[in-house]
């Protein structure tokens, strides 16, 4: 079976009077129909602008560069314009946004937000499109669907508004939805309950699911299998199990034990040193060398191949001593 | 809203109030009278003097004046114009407020549709030659002093290509048993270059306060999220953008509506278009105290009504302020 999306040498540029920033850089990558991946990484590791090069939605100056390939079904993105490029945003990725607040438009209410996204992929009449709209707001659990669709946004709670945007984003029906850290601007509160909601969706629907995070705690239990990025690139895959009990690559190694544990001894949280390199200027060789407590000596110089360390797990290191894939 | 619209009304009507004494007061305390005026050509007896101080009310005291011109005022009495005795001011005002609300709506409407589709252009097109070409020319415009602007247009299009009438609103020659059409014609020969003079002046600050809008607005989240779930091009920049950046617009049409009312002085002056602008002007010069007072207060009116309209329209087109 072909999977549904296949991203091959990703790279997002944006000039800069210095010279070129790359802030994606190469990455590849491949998702099944009906698959739960997990993107994770810090701020400033290119998972954000990944999930818009998806949808071709990298913002000006930016651009994809050229040898970049992102494959939908078989259909190449990257060659796609006008009406066939519409008829993927939000018609075959789905993308729910960080932020409910500021990516819902202030001034139209949210209903007609919702109604729009439905019928901007099917033609239907406008009865038609606003019982689909009412439909939609309850399949993500707004109470009084039909009332609070002539709500606007600053009516709402932000629980309520990331419900609004998930619901956009089901609106043309996707085969895949891309969620870029749905729940970083929301009450700790809400949180679980929107995971909860999306995990109920993606089940009920069975779309894939690429869940952009930064929090590991987020990932387990939701998600088959975790790609980890670091600086532009990713350094580590595995089935997410695999992650949490044997992760390769010290950066991963690294998250993990930065990860506050609720059970064990109180320790003082680790940290990892440093901050996550500016894209004018990524490090040579591994670009988490500088700030690798196990560096060696190949490091510095030479860029890490990537090699097997487990089943289906697959990390860039040179620590790690399995087979190339 | 209503309630709110009530309180804005009445602090309105203050303001108007307060802005007719001042205006009253300031004319007769400036120096020089109507009268000065008249005795210029010839030297006035003693006697004719007071007589016409008489007939204008000029020789009760200053608070007697006020209320007696309030109280005829608010009867929608303005008095005779002292310069063109015996009209009467309200049959002046009204004669010359058409012209004026037909040449400030032309212009005002062209700002509306070609100042903020430029605008909106120029924000899409961000650094582009278009944009950096079209900051030029509109800058340029809005630096030209309007009455020399006025004069080269009369001497290019009038004068030397003959294509267009130099001055006034109608043409004197035209029978005047001509057809509705024909008239109207006319009056729109007339209308082109005046109206162009002020677009050209204007233009420019639609153009800019929409860039500049327009430009805030496109970088925001929900921009993104609208081309994200497949919307079209126009959708995106119409009704998710420029919905957002019309609040900078409205205010500055706010701040143009009562030129509508009041004419453009020096562009009517140029064009001798039969305008507020001109008439005002004209009583100035004269000190043709019921004339100064009418005007005063129409422009009056007009700059406080449309504060009271700006911030109704924001009131009505933004959600959030109307839950405030």
């Amino acid at each position: 079976m072909t999977p549904l999306l296949t991203v091959d040498n990703l790279r997002v540029t944006f000039p800069r009077a210095t010279g070129p920033s790359t802030p994606v850089d190469g990455v590849s990558f491949s998702i099944d129909r009906g698959e739960r991946v997990a993107l994770v990484g810090e701020s400033g590791s290119g998972k954000s602008l990944t999930c818009l090069a998806l949808l071709r939605l990298i913002p000006h100056p930016g651009v994809i560069a050229a040898g970049s390939s992102i494959r939908l079904d078989g259909t190449d993105v990257m060659t796609l314009e006008g009406e066939a490029l519409r008829a993927i945003r939000g018609g075959r990725i789905g993308l729910v946004f960080q932020d409910p607040m500021t990516s819902l438009n202030p001034v139209l209410t949210v209903g007609y937000q919702v109604q729009e996204a439905v019928t901007a992929h099917r033609s239907m009449s406008r009865a038609e499109a606003r019982d689909r709209t009412v439909a939609l707001l309850e399949e993500v659990g707004i109470p009084d669907p039909a009332d609070r669709a002539g709500a606007y946004p600053h009516q709402l709670s932000g629980g309520l508004r990331q419900r609004i945007m998930i619901a956009i984003a089901l609106a043309g029906e996707p085969d895949l939805l891309v969620a870029d850290e749905p729940t970083t601007a929301l009450d700790v509160t809400i949180q679980a309950q929107i995971l909860e909601l999306l995990d109920r969706i993606r089940t009920r629907r069975n779309m894939a699911v690429l869940l952009i995070t930064h929090d590991l705690g987020v990932v387990a239990g939701r998600t088959d299998r975790v790609m980890v990025m670091y600086a532009g690139q990713l350094i580590e895959t595995a089935p997410t199990p695999r992650l949490f009990a044997a992760p390769a690559h010290p950066y991963t190694q690294a998250l993990l034990q930065s990860m506050p544990r609720l059970t064990g001894p109180l320790n003082r949280l680790a940290s990892i040193g440093g901050s996550v390199p500016e894209p004018t200027a990524w490090p040579s060789g591994c670009r988490f060398h500088p700030r690798c407590a196990r560096r060696i000596g190949p490091c510095a110089a030479e860029v890490p191949p990537w090699r097997e360390a487990g089943p289906a797990q697959e990390g860039r290191c040179w620590l790690i001593e399995g087979q190339a894939p | 809203m209503t309630r709110w619209l009530l309180r804005r009304l009445l602090d309105t009507l203050a303001t108007f109030l307060l802005v007719a004494v001042l205006v009253f007061v300031l004319m007769r305390i400036a120096p020089g009278d109507p009268l000065d005026r008249l005795s210029d050509d010839r030297p006035m007896a003693p006697a004719e003097q007071a007589r016409l101080r008489a007939l204008f009310g000029l020789d009760q005291p200053l608070g007697t004046q006020f209320l007696q011109f309030a109280g005829a005022a608010v009867r929608g009495d303005f008095g005779a114009s002292i310069e063109y005795y015996p009209t009467r001011v309200t049959e002046l005002v009204a004669s010359r407020l058409g012209p004026s609300l037909l040449l400030g709506a032309t212009v005002l409407l062209i700002n509306l549709f070609a100042g903020v589709w430029l605008g909106v252009l120029q924000a899409r097109r961000r650094g582009s030659r278009l944009d950096r070409w079209l900051t030029r020319l509109s800058l340029a415009g809005y630096a030209a002093p309007s009455f020399w602007l006025g004069w080269m247009l009369v001497s290019i299009f009038a004068i030397e290509w003959r294509l267009l009438p130099a001055a006034q609103m109608t043409d004197p020659m035209l029978p005047p048993n001509a057809g509705c059409l024909a008239q109207a014609a006319d009056v729109g020969a007339h209308l082109i270059l005046p109206a162009l003079t002020l677009t050209i002046i204007s233009l420019a600050a639609t153009m800019r306060y929409q860039r500049s809008a327009m430009l805030e607005v496109l970088r925001l989240d929900f921009v993104l999220a609208a081309r994200a779930r497949g919307l079209s091009e126009r959708r995106v920049i119409w009704r998710h953008a420029w919905r957002n950046a019309l609040f900078p617009i409205l205010t500055l049409l706010g701040l143009w509506l009562p030129v509508l009312v009041t004419g453009a002085v020096f562009v009517e002056q140029v064009f001798n278009w039969p305008g507020l602008g001109s008439l005002t002007a004209g009583a100035v010069m004269t000190r043709d105290y019921p004339v100064l007072m009418a005007t005063a207060l129409l422009v009056a009116a007009a700059v406080l009504l449309s504060g009271v309209l700006t911030d109704l329209a924001h009131r009505l087109l933004d959600p959030r302020s109307r839950d405030q």
